[in-house]
């Protein structure tokens, strides 16, 4: 009755947290340190076709960033010296080169030569086994009493045909995050390259999970369509929130030099502020041509007014980044930024006149909840999940109508006070609510088993 | 009465559609008491000496009056035998020594040998035309989707074979069309319409294998069943129809069986390749497949899948889906000449890929379907036997009649 909770994604991430690994690791933590629960923590490896186990105290490391894949391979041990040289200077050209430099041999004896200095070249080899960071890892002996809990970039770093037959004949339970079906809905909004790769994901997930745990109504009833379109029994299914306090953290000292730099550029003006990741779907654009349009007719003033973007670049924005920069009315007015600690973008959000989310689709919008959360006016598309997160506290626009955006940017820039009626930290739920959630669904996907763990934990 | 007939593929070995169309014609003749002779003019990259018979000649395949464009050996072979005098004589005097009273051409392609050769010969044979497909427009189609064409070349390849296929219709005493709008056509470009007769494809039928081990080792509940040949309108309709929608839809085990040429070509499509794993624990290939094997493939499939897109004539799959008696996915162009069957019990009408992946989600959570009798002796009147008993038949062999 073993509980496993994967971190494969949490162990491949080597930058700040954003989204999906912000969740893994929340959660996480959570689990680590509940009395009631004995979690266990492992990863997932396509080469074993296997889950392993991982040490708690190394668990924890990984899941407050402290230990990632990269810092594990270089700590890995080097071949002795003169081996590496042999390998690099000899080996690997020798056996590039040899049927170029074996050329005029008889085909046959050619072959057999190359096979015996193959193997002499390989002896020279035999005493250095290529270390990896699965070594410290050992293979889990899944049993039909077992619970694997996962979050992370499944579609990434998971065989879910290979999770399915070993889950067909062992019996374990297996439950999953479902952040959305955007690949599925929307697929115009992912990169061409993973259509297929997370429409397969999301199509052998329905065969694979026991349960499904959404992050919104909104992917829940995605959830329920989609079964429904196709005719699949649907898992259990729950809805948790995601928290947006970022993790409790409070800004104990001020701007980092990072922060400085971008706080600098903005000046005493009042700035809109938009936290998500440069990509098609997030319509920044309309922002752009909302933020033009107001400024080149001068209803809105450059020295008065700038919107700052926060978050990584994505796939297919070069274009639009080089339209921003080089447009001589607006470039000065739209501040990028990325990769901000949690300190410096609450301090970011505390300094924002308002918040923006015109999102085409999101499963959550948790942008959105953060901003709420500081008691930002914002103004947000309608998307079903952005209605349904901001709870009637935002103003939600056709993220489409250029001419309703123009009117809420100059309103919320002429506002006086960039506060709304909610207490700051008195909107939505911290992680701390959102774990008694995801628990909450975790029972229902796997109650008996849950059941027998918590038994055992007191 | 003897009748030789000339086609661009060896029928001695009969798999596919116009070599077992041609074989019923042949037994057809035969059992009327024609003396029938067929002569393949065949592609001997595509044919080995041990699938032909010692009357059939092989063509130059590099004779080529369009260079560089793929898929025409068929009509470069008429050409060649037809402007190529020592090819011309080669089969010139095979004919003349048979000596026959009719001259029948599966498809058009021969006719510019037929041509010179009646011209040269002087002797009074009568000729007709056996279409298998409206064949300008079909090779229009392959060119430019298959083949990399540019429409410029792939059109003048098509006003070519549309010239020689109507003149053809001209001078023949009958056209047999494989389907009214072959026939339609004909009448309009060549004003023939009297002398069209349609006859569809069929099938031979006999009832196939009930049980084998292999399919219920592999099979261990419904499944779908697409035969095809290698034809690139097979393998371009399954991607357009049935992985466009991808396979999610059916549990992993083991739900589909791809038979025949067409497997190779699914599976290196794109979007089968890039579900591999998931499509590798739902598909089951069978590239080479015994008639035993194939029979009980049938005999057990829970819905047959007709996912053509393209092509002309009539598909001999489309029958044999038909005669099994089960239920049938099928686009319109698949069902092509047999329009009858459009509201048959069984039989479901999918032109998009979403309604074809809605059908096969619908069918899949069907049970099997069950035919009254009378619909199963309905379904059989696709048989050669109940095509060849019919009115049309007769029609065509009594202007045969001296």
């Amino acid at each position: 009755m073993a509980v496993y909770y994967d971190i494969t994604t949490s162990l491949n991430w080597a930058a700040s947290p954003v989204g999906i690994i912000r969740v893994e690791r929340e959660l996480g933590k959570r689990f680590y340190h509940d009395p009631e629960l004995l979690v266990q923590f492992c990863i997932y490896s396509k080469k074993h076709k296997a889950f392993l186990e991982v040490e708690r105290s190394t668990a924890l490391q990984i899941l407050d960033g402290k230990l990632n894949r990269k810092m594990l391979e270089e700590n890995l041990p080097k071949p002795p010296l003169s081996q590496f040289l042999f390998a690099q200077e000899i080996y690997k050209p020798f056996a590039r080169y040899a049927h170029v430099m074996l050329k005029g041999v008889r085909h046959d004896k050619a072959a057999n030569t190359f096979d015996d200095l193959k193997k002499m070249f390989d002896g020279e080899m035999l005493n250095w086994k290529e270390p990896t960071i699965l070594d410290g890892f050992s293979e889990i002996k899944l049993t039909r009493d077992d619970v694997i809990i996962t979050g992370g970039l499944d579609w990434e770093y998971k065989e879910l045909v290979e999770i399915n037959k070993a889950k067909s004949t062992i019996g374990f339970s297996y439950v999953a995050i479902l952040y959305d079906l955007i690949p599925i809905l929307y697929p115009q909004f992912v990169v061409p390259a993973y259509t297929e790769l997370l429409a397969g994901y999301f199509g052998e997930l329905f065969w694979t999970a026991d349960g499904l745990i959404c992050i919104s109504e909104t992917t829940k009833n995605d959830a329920i369509a989609y079964c429904e379109k196709w005719r699949l029994a649907p898992p259990s299914l729950s809805v948790f929130s995601l928290g947006s306090d970022f993790g409790g953290k409070v800004p104990s000292k001020g701007p980092s030099t990072h922060l400085e730099a971008i706080l600098k550029k903005i000046g005493n003006r009042r700035f809109g502020l938009y936290v998500s990741t440069l990509e098609p779907r997030k319509n920044h654009r309309i922002l752009f041509l909302s933020l033009w349009g107001e400024l080149a007719s001068g209803a809105l003033d450059g020295d008065e007014c700038a919107l700052v973007f926060v978050g990584k670049r994505g796939w297919n924005i070069f274009e639009f980044l080089f339209e921003v920069e080089h447009n001589p009315i607006v470039a000065d007015s739209i501040i990028l930024a990325e990769d901000l600690s949690d300190e410096d973008l609450l301090l970011l959000y505390k300094a924002a006149h308002f918040a923006l989310f015109p999102s085409y689709y999101e499963g959550y919008g948790l942008g959105l909840a953060e901003a709420l959360r500081e008691g930002k006016h914002v103004i947000a598309s309608d998307a079903p999940a952005l209605i349904e997160v901001s709870a009637g506290k935002a103003l939600h626009l056709d993220p489409n109508d250029t001419r309703a955006w123009r009117v809420a940017l100059y309103e919320a820039f002429k506002r006086k006070e960039g506060q709304i009626n909610i207490e700051p930290g008195g909107f939505g739920a911290t992680w701390d609510q959102s774990y008694d959630e995801f628990k909450f669904g975790l029972r229902m996907a796997a109650g008996d088993k849950i059941a027998r763990n918590e038994a055992a934990a007191s | 009465m003897k009748v030789v007939a000339l086609g661009t593929y060896p029928i001695k070995f009969p798999i596919h559609g116009g070599q077992r169309r041609v074989t019923a014609f042949r037994d057809a003749y035969v059992e009327r008491g024609y003396d029938y002779h067929y002569i393949a003019l065949y592609d001997p990259g595509s044919y080995k000496l041990e699938d032909v018979n010692p009357s059939d000649i092989p063509t130059d395949p590099t004779y080529s009056s369009f260079p560089d464009v793929p898929f025409i050996t068929d009509m470069e072979t008429g050409r060649y035998f037809a402007f190529n005098n020592e090819a011309f004589q080669a089969l010139a005097s095979q004919i003349t020594e048979l000596q026959p009273d009719f001259l029948a051409l599966e498809q058009p392609f021969l006719w510019p040998f037929v041509k010179r050769y009646l011209e040269e010969s002087r002797r009074p044979i009568s000729v007709f035309y056996s279409s298998q497909n409206a064949e300008g427009r079909l090779k229009y189609d392959i060119l430019r989707r298959n083949g990399g064409v540019r429409h410029a070349v792939a059109d003048r390849v098509k006003t070519a074979i549309d010239e020689c296929e109507f003149e053809l219709c001209r001078n023949s005493k009958v056209v047999i069309a494989v389907s009214e709008e072959d026939a339609r056509s004909y009448a309009e470009e060549a004003d023939c319409g009297d002398r069209i007769i349609v006859i569809r494809n069929g099938i031979d039928y006999s009832p196939w294998i009930r049980e084998s081990s292999e399919v219920s080792r592999i099979f261990g509940g419904p499944y779908f069943i697409f035969v095809g040949s290698a034809y690139p309108p097979n393998i371009e309709g399954f991607d357009h129809f049935v992985l466009k929608n991808r396979l999610y839809f059916l549990p992993p085990r083991k739900s589909v069986a791809v038979c025949g040429g067409a497997s190779d070509g699914v599976f290196q499509l794109n979007r089968y390749l890039g579900h591999l794993a998931s499509y590798s624990e739902r598909v089951q290939f069978f590239p080479k497949i015994d008639d035993d094997t194939l029979s009980a493939l049938k005999n057990n499939a829970h819905a047959f899948l007709l996912p053509i897109q393209t092509g002309g004539g009539s598909n001999l799959k489309t029958a044999e889906a038909l005669v099994s008696g089960k239920w049938v996915i099928t686009t319109s162009v698949a069902l092509r000449s047999f329009e009858e069957y459009r509201n048959a019990p069984g039989v479901i009408i999918a032109d998009t890929p979403a309604a074809f992946g809605e059908a096969m989600v619908d069918v899949y959570h069907r049970p099997p379907l069950i035919l009254s009798n009378d619909h199963v002796a309905y379904r059989r009147r696709v048989t050669w036997d109940s095509l060849f008993n019919s009115a049309e038949a007769d029609r065509f062999f009594d202007i045969l009649r001296p």
